[in-house]
């Protein structure tokens, strides 16, 4: 398939999925925005600096989260990864917590934690690490025995076949980790942000309140851009230094 | 290769490291909770409340179910919508030139954002919660059924060939074969995201019974009760995906 039939079918189909919006828009009347009022309320919501603050916000609380997570989750999930007796012991706890509903646990961490940075810094942290702490040992348990083997007869043991073998043989699913965490932090800065009515989640309820479905259509559509930038920047990255090892995350 | 002892004396020792882990977690947890008692509940007393709620009172596990029911019809709906729009953008490469930067952008977009404008849209009815949960649910099922159809491997294909299966039909056939576990997977995951929506749905859209009974509990410091809830709601989450995780084994058993 060539690159000219792939830009023809993205224009056909943008054309086409924007006629079914302004129809469909024009059809349902005020609930759903089309694309000039949306456009209108983007530009409102710029000129009134009140999206740019509620952004760069939650992008701080993201990075708080989101660094905590890194800095534990890479150690944790690399001792998992190539001890097995930790694995059982720290595994338990791992996937106990994987599959706890953390949006569950919010009336809970309100309690512990207050409505300050802590809180933020809590649910973002418990989104993000698990799924990372999962991939980071997966990296480093499923190196193959050749490669291993190969280190070996190269010289590599002890502390080198870690430094030299393992770690950059679990190189991509580092990266991946990096990358599916990041997506994890921002939902969880979200929900912290819905939860207690701060920037992003202040400006949803209140346009949930007067019925302003563009402005608010317009914050979901910046939502989607802060998750979707970040995850294609490290999409990048992963190709770049670690295209020799596809991962699959589901 | 370890012998059949070996592998039971590491099987054994793993499930010690695990019991281990329980206890002391049970234990950590119990000596917190002495110290915090406004803010942390004793174990036990999570167990007394969890079983009191669901089996005698029973006020949980109502609340429970009527939340699985949005979630179950959600998934449903996903379920339906989702595995024909894989299978149509998985053989279409048209299709998947306008589709694919939009799926990746919606699988990864915080669909919790999408409950204020579900307020607006559909007012304080089971609609709106049934279509957050469908909005969780449906984008794994999409991608993950894309994604078995797309990389059916040329090998396979060959294989039918030489076999004297070109026609088109039977092209079909095997690749649609070679796709069922990735939408297998799909389901999978995508009930686990099911129960994930039904819980946001309660919490961020309206509080029915299980949005009130967490957020009671929190807001009058009964801190047990609430944690009850928190533990009932990993079982559910647990049982949803492990069913549905066997019923996709046994359907691959009778399929092979």
């Amino acid at each position: 398939m060539s690159l000219s039939a792939r830009r023809r079918h993205q224009s056909g189909g943008a054309i086409l999925l924007l006629a079914v919006w302004v129809v469909a828009a024009w059809r349902v009347g005020p609930a759903l925005p089309g694309p000039v009022a949306l456009a209108r309320a983007t530009v409102d919501l710029y000129r009134s600096g009140a999206l740019v603050d509620a952004l760069s916000g939650t992008l701080v609380r993201v990075a708080l989260g989101y660094g905590l997570a890194v800095a534990v989750a890479f150690p944790v999930g690399a001792l998992m990864g190539v001890d097995t007796r930790l694995d059982a012991f720290l595994g338990t706890y791992v996937t106990a917590l994987f599959v706890t509903s953390v949006a569950s646990l919010l009336p809970f961490l309100i309690l512990v934690a207050g409505t300050g940075a802590g809180f933020y810094a809590a649910v973002v942290f418990l989104f993000a690490v698990f799924h990372m702490v999962l991939i980071v040992r997966a990296g480093l348990a499923t190196v193959e025995s050749g490669t291993r083997d190969a280190g070996r007869v190269y010289g590599a043991r002890g502390w080198r076949a870690y430094v030299y073998v393992l770690l950059p043989a679990a190189l991509p699913h580092a990266v991946a980790a990096l990358r599916v965490g990041y997506n994890r932090a921002v939902k969880g800065a979200v929900v912290a942000e819905l939860w207690i009515y701060a920037g992003i989640g202040e400006l949803l309820h209140g346009y949930q309140r007067f019925s302003q479905t563009s402005s608010a259509l317009a914050v979901v559509l910046h939502v989607l851009l802060l998750a979707v930038v970040g995850v294609r920047l490290l999409r990048v990255a992963e190709r770049r230094y670690a295209g020799w090892r596809v991962v699959t995350v589901r | 290769m370890t012998g059949p002892g070996e592998v039971s004396f590491g099987r054994l020792r793993r499930w010690g490291l695990r019991l281990l882990a329980v206890v002391v977690a049970l234990g950590a947890w119990q000596a917190v909770a002495a110290t915090q008692s406004l803010l942390l509940a004793p174990p036990a007393s999570v167990v007394r409340v969890l079983v009191r709620d669901t089996l005698v009172t029973r006020v949980l596990l109502d609340a429970l179910l009527a939340a699985l029911r949005n979630a179950a019809v959600g998934y449903a709906l996903a379920l339906a919508v989702g595995v024909p729009v894989g299978v149509l953008v998985g053989l279409s490469p048209p299709v998947r030139h306008v589709l694919d930067p939009a799926l990746d952008g919606l699988y990864s977009t915080p669909m919790v954002a999408l409950a204020p404008l579900l307020v607006v849209w559909f007012g304080l009815s089971p609609v709106g919660k049934i279509a957050l949960v469908f909005a969780f649910a449906v984008f794994v099922v999409v991608i993950n059924t894309k994604a078995g159809l797309t990389d059916a491997p040329a090998g396979l294909l060959d294989a039918a060939a030489v076999y004297g299966a070109d026609t088109r039909l039977v092209r079909l056939r095997v690749r649609l074969r070679h796709a069922l576990p990735s939408v297998l997977t799909g389901a999978r995951l995508g009930a686990g995201r099911a129960v994930r929506g039904a819980v946001a749905a309660e919490l961020f859209l309206y509080a029915d019974a299980l949005g009130q009974y967490l957020i009671d509990s929190g807001a009058s410091f009964e801190v047990a009760r609430l944690l009850a809830g928190v533990v009932a709601l990993t079982l559910v989450g647990v049982l949803a995906v492990g069913s549905v995780g066997a019923v996709g084994r046994r359907v691959r058993r009778s399929s092979s």
